[in-house]
Order: C-alpha cells, then structure tokens, then sequence
C-alpha cells in the first residue's frame, strides 16, 4: 500500500535574479513497512522535501499525496508526524504537557489518550525527565521528544530530520529500532540525516538528493553485495596512482590510498597482483562492504568530473 | 529482524483511536487549546513582569483614587487590563514551538486562534476585574462596577484579538509593542489626533482613520460614558476578525518562515 507519492515536485524559492531551485522533478514512493533514508549534502534539499511531505508549505509543481490526500491539506497533514531539526516544543512546558496537548487533538476519550502518551514516551524513552521543562532538555533529551510527538501525531507517514542526532550511543541503537518498529506497525518513515551509518542500519531504502535532483535510490540490502577493497598505499607516486585509478573503472582515492569495489568477479587477489605488477608498495588491505559513503564520493567525483 | 512491538514498547502501540463525535472532538480540543494558551502565558517571565507593572499602577491609582474621587477608575482599568493583554496574546500564538504546534495538530483553523485566546483570558479578565475592585470605593455604585468590568472585559478581548493576529506576522515581541501601545496611547481620543496632526495632510488621514478602526481605549471609554452600544459592536466585531485573521496567519506562516530561514536552500 503506498503512503507517500511524490510525481515530478519541484520547489522554489524567491523570483527573479533572487530564484533558487530547492527541488527538481523529485520522483519516488513510500509503500507502508518502509523506512526511507534521504541523505546528500548540505543545501541538497532533504529538509525541503521534508517540509513539503509534512505540509509546511506547497510544492511549486508537481504532486504530493500523503495517505491518499494532497499534501497541505486538513487530512494529509493529520496522517504526518514531524520531527523538525532543530526540535520544537515550548520550553515553558514540561514535556508530558506538551505530549498531553498534542493527543488531545487526535483522541477524544481521556483513558485511550492517556494510554497514547504512555506509549509515545516509552517508545522515545522519555520516563526520566517528562515531568521536566522543555528548557532544561539537552539536545538529547529534545530529540527523543520529537521522535515521540511525531509517533504520536504521524497516523501514516512519519518524517524525521535528523532526528538521532545528540542522542547517547545505547539509546540511540535502541531508537533505531523502535523505528523500525514503528514503520512494521502500519507507517512509512522518512529519516533524513547526515549520519550515513545510522541510515544504513535503519533505512530499507535511501534516496541521494544532490542540488535539488534525485540522483539514486538504492536499496540499503543491495550494498550488502558488494564489496570494496580499501589499500593503503606506502610512497604511491602520482603517476602509479593515476595507473591503478585507470586499470580498475570505480576507483576512488582515499586519505591514504585508494577503494576498489570488488564487481564482475575481481577479487583483492587480482588488485593486489596488479599493485604488484605497477610496484605500488601496498601498506595494508581490507576488504568490506560498500556503504553509502562510497555512493556519495562516487556521486562527488562524478560531479567533479 | 524487526522486534516485536509487544516486546519493545510495553505492551506495543495502542490501536488507532475510535473516532469520536466531531462535537465531543472539538471540545476536547478546544480545551487542550485553552490549557496550552494559560500555561504559555503564566509560565513567562514578561507576562509576569507585567504583572508587577499593573500592579504598582494600580496601588498607585487606587491610592489618588482615595484621595480625590473615582474620576479616572475605568481609565486606569482599561490600561491594565490592556497591558496584560498585549504581553499575555503575543505569547500564544509565538513564531516557534506554540506557532508550529497550532500548525502540526491540523484543527480548524478558528479553533487554536480562540482557544488559546480564552486560555489567555482566564488569567487578564480575573486581573482586570482584580483591578475594578482595588479601586472601587465605599461609594462606588455595584451597577457601575458591573458595566466597568463588562466593558473591560469586552476591550481587553478585542485588544488580545488583535494581538494574536499580528503575532504570527510580526512576531511575538513586535506583536506586545503593538499592543502595548495601543494600550496605553488608545486613549487619546480621534479629535486630538485630527488636531496634532493638522499639519500633516498626508498622513492625517490614514492615521486618524486607524485610530477610528482599531480597538482602542478611547471607545471603550467613550461606551462607558455615552452608552453608544455601536462601540461595544465595533469592539466584538474585532474578537472575530481578530481570531479570524490570527487563523489566516496560522495557515500562511509555514511559508513565510521557511522561506525566512531557507531563502537559499
């Protein structure tokens, strides 16, 4: 069941000499179970496609539906739950407050909605500091808080900006799950971050939003097969560099020496072979997966090219 | 693997909520909006150093008011009632956490404005009717006091009205100076402004039109002592263009502050 279709949007800002193209033609869909990871660059646009699924303002073209409604409207905005970046809760309030009022809106009966709020904490693990104000928060504490105000307004659709940030490293692993958690009971989830490790263990699939453009959708199972070969190389020359960026097409420089990926059955043997017929001295070797860090260089080079 | 909600949640997320009369709904609603509206204004510093302010005023006025007669009770009633107000509306409705808030729950749109209007006024009609009775004397007639604390009440609401529209569009700061002057130069009637502005030809008039516009002081007085029902209309008149305008705002601030904040996304 889809929850989330988005049909050549575009956003901009601005008229005239003072126009800047936040979005171009975004195309792609969110079914429900899904948890979709947006990453790229600052200024590529993820929180302005966030906004514009939560409702916060209208595309300039193109069509959004969220649950079935247009984005914006009454209905498509009672099915999102955001969590901003930075986090927004009236520091006047405690936190249990302000999760207490949002509920109101959405559950009349006063035993469901506490019950509601019991779970929207627990899942955010918010129980030691709730009855706290909001201006005594850490940024932590204010994360977990989003994260339970979008559980509790979003029906089918949750967007999350960079929500996981500042969060301690054992609640953070658990969040993730609960995440996770949330999308297998009847949501999709939009988790943008600029922490590709965290997107990589909780996001199904991940968009790569460069200047505005979709550039990739990639399934996070498809980087488990393929694999990359990282060689650190001792007094590599820049014209033995040059040679093994040449031989193996994919190649990219690292901090100290380069990353092959390992496709159409090359294996480390054959790279270290070739390191050896070229006489680049080779430090040290490992081979791993690929990750989403090495989508973004490939992307990065490939613009640079 | 995916764990069971069962296992991680304490009992796993509640099933989705029944859905409820839209009546039984709204009140519910409306009520949170109001809670939301009292607790943001108390739980500010500035609204309780208006409090102070008021205060002092109005230790102050009751002390002359004593000494020499009741002549300028509705006077010092209406800008302390005024005050409180201005801080008091601009505080609901602020750019930020309580602006997005009104935007994320997804109400209708007149239900936030007027909820938290009333939240506001819980705390400003008490202090203003605390003012009323501060200054009355042996003498004072309870018939008097009654159309002081009605006319007040009806002044400080379409004041508040007027602040929270203004709130989303100008700011919470912008939006309590507005108010606050209107408060305390409101009273000045449109005759003397027609006067001190005679040399002035161009803006004379669409300052003097303002003057006979807005909510002000000076109508509230003028209802007090002429009895025209006309101003109390102007005034009730502006609760709802003041509310209606406020869920305008609401709507339309998502744009304006993204575009604030992002202008080169």
């Amino acid at each position: 069941m889809t929850l989330l279709r988005c049909v050549a949007v575009s956003k901009t800002y601005g008229v005239g000499k003072r126009c800047r193209v936040a979005l171009r033609d975004v195309s792609f869909e969110a079914e429900v179970g899904e948890v979709v990871g947006i990453v790229g660059p600052n200024g590529a646009g993820k929180t302005t496609l966030l906004r514009l699924i939560a409702g916060e303002s209208p595309p300039t073209s193109g069509e959004l539906h969220v649950g079935g409604h247009r984005a914006g409207t009454r209905m498509a905005r009672r099915a999102v739950g955001l969590a901003p970046d930075p986090p927004l809760a009236p520091p006047e309030l405690t936190g249990a407050e302000w999760l207490g009022y949002l509920a109101s809106h959405r559950i009349e009966r006063t035993r469901e909605r506490v019950h509601r709020v019991g779970w929207a904490m627990e899942l955010a693990e918010l129980g030691g500091f709730v009855g706290l104000r909001i201006a005594e928060y850490s940024r932590g504490m204010a994360q977990r808080l989003a994260l339970a105000t979008a559980a509790l307004l979003g029906e089918s659709v949750l967007v999350l900006d960079e929500v996981l940030k500042g969060v301690d490293p054992l609640v953070h692993r658990r969040l993730r799950d609960q995440v996770a958690v949330l999308a297998a009971e009847r949501r999709a989830v939009l988790i943008a971050s600029h922490d590709l490790a965290t997107i990589e263990r909780v996001a199904n699939r991940v968009l790569v939003l460069w200047n505005g453009r979709l550039l990739a959708d990639v399934a996070t199972a498809s980087l488990r097969t393929e694999r990359i070969a990282e060689l650190a190389l001792a007094r590599a020359t820049q014209g033995g560099l040059q040679w093994l960026l040449d031989r193996f097409p994919g190649t990219v420089r690292t901090a100290s020496g380069v990353a092959v990926p390992l496709t159409r059955g090359l294996t480390v043997e054959r790279v270290l072979a070739a390191c050896r017929e070229g006489r680049l001295a080779v430090g040290a070797s490992r081979v791993r997966y690929r990750a989403l860090e090495d989508i973004l260089v490939a992307i990065e080079e490939q613009k640079g090219a | 693997m995916l764990q069971s909600p069962d296992r991680t949640c304490g009992g796993g997320e509640p099933p989705a909520p029944r859905e409820p009369g839209v009546v039984a709904r709204l009140g519910v609603a409306f009520r949170a909006e109001v809670t939301l509206g009292l607790l943001l204004v108390i739980r500010h510093r500035a609204f309780r150093l208006t409090m102070l302010l008021v205060l002092a005023i109005t230790v102050i006025a009751a002390v002359g008011v004593r000494d020499r007669g009741a002549s300028n009770v509705p006077s010092t009633v209406l800008v302390a009632g005024g005050s409180l107000i201005a801080v008091a509306a601009s505080r609901v409705l602020a750019p930020g956490p309580a602006l997005a808030g009104a935007r994320w729950v997804a109400a209708p749109g007149w239900l936030v404005p007027t909820g938290r209007l009333a939240g506001a006024l819980i705390v400003v009609v008490p202090a203003t009717v605390a003012t009323v009775m501060a200054m009355s004397v042996p003498a004072s007639h309870a018939v008097d006091l009654v159309r002081v604390t009605m006319v007040a009440t009806l002044y400080v609401s379409a004041l508040g009205a007027l602040t929270v529209m203004l709130t989303p569009i100008v700011g919470s700061s912008g939006a309590a100076t507005c108010g606050f002057v209107a408060a305390w130069l409101g009273g000045v009637p449109p005759s003397a402004i027609v006067s001190a502005l005679a040399t002035w030809s161009y803006g004379q008039r669409p300052v003097v039109w303002l003057w006979n516009s807005l909510p002000l002081m000076w109508r509230a007085e003028r209802w007090l002592t002429e009895g025209q029902i006309a101003d109390g209309v102007v005034l009730a008149a502006w609760i709802v263009l003041g509310v209606t305008g406020a869920a305008w705002a609401v709507a339309a601030s998502a744009r304006w502050t993204h575009a604030r904040r992002e202008p080169t996304a």
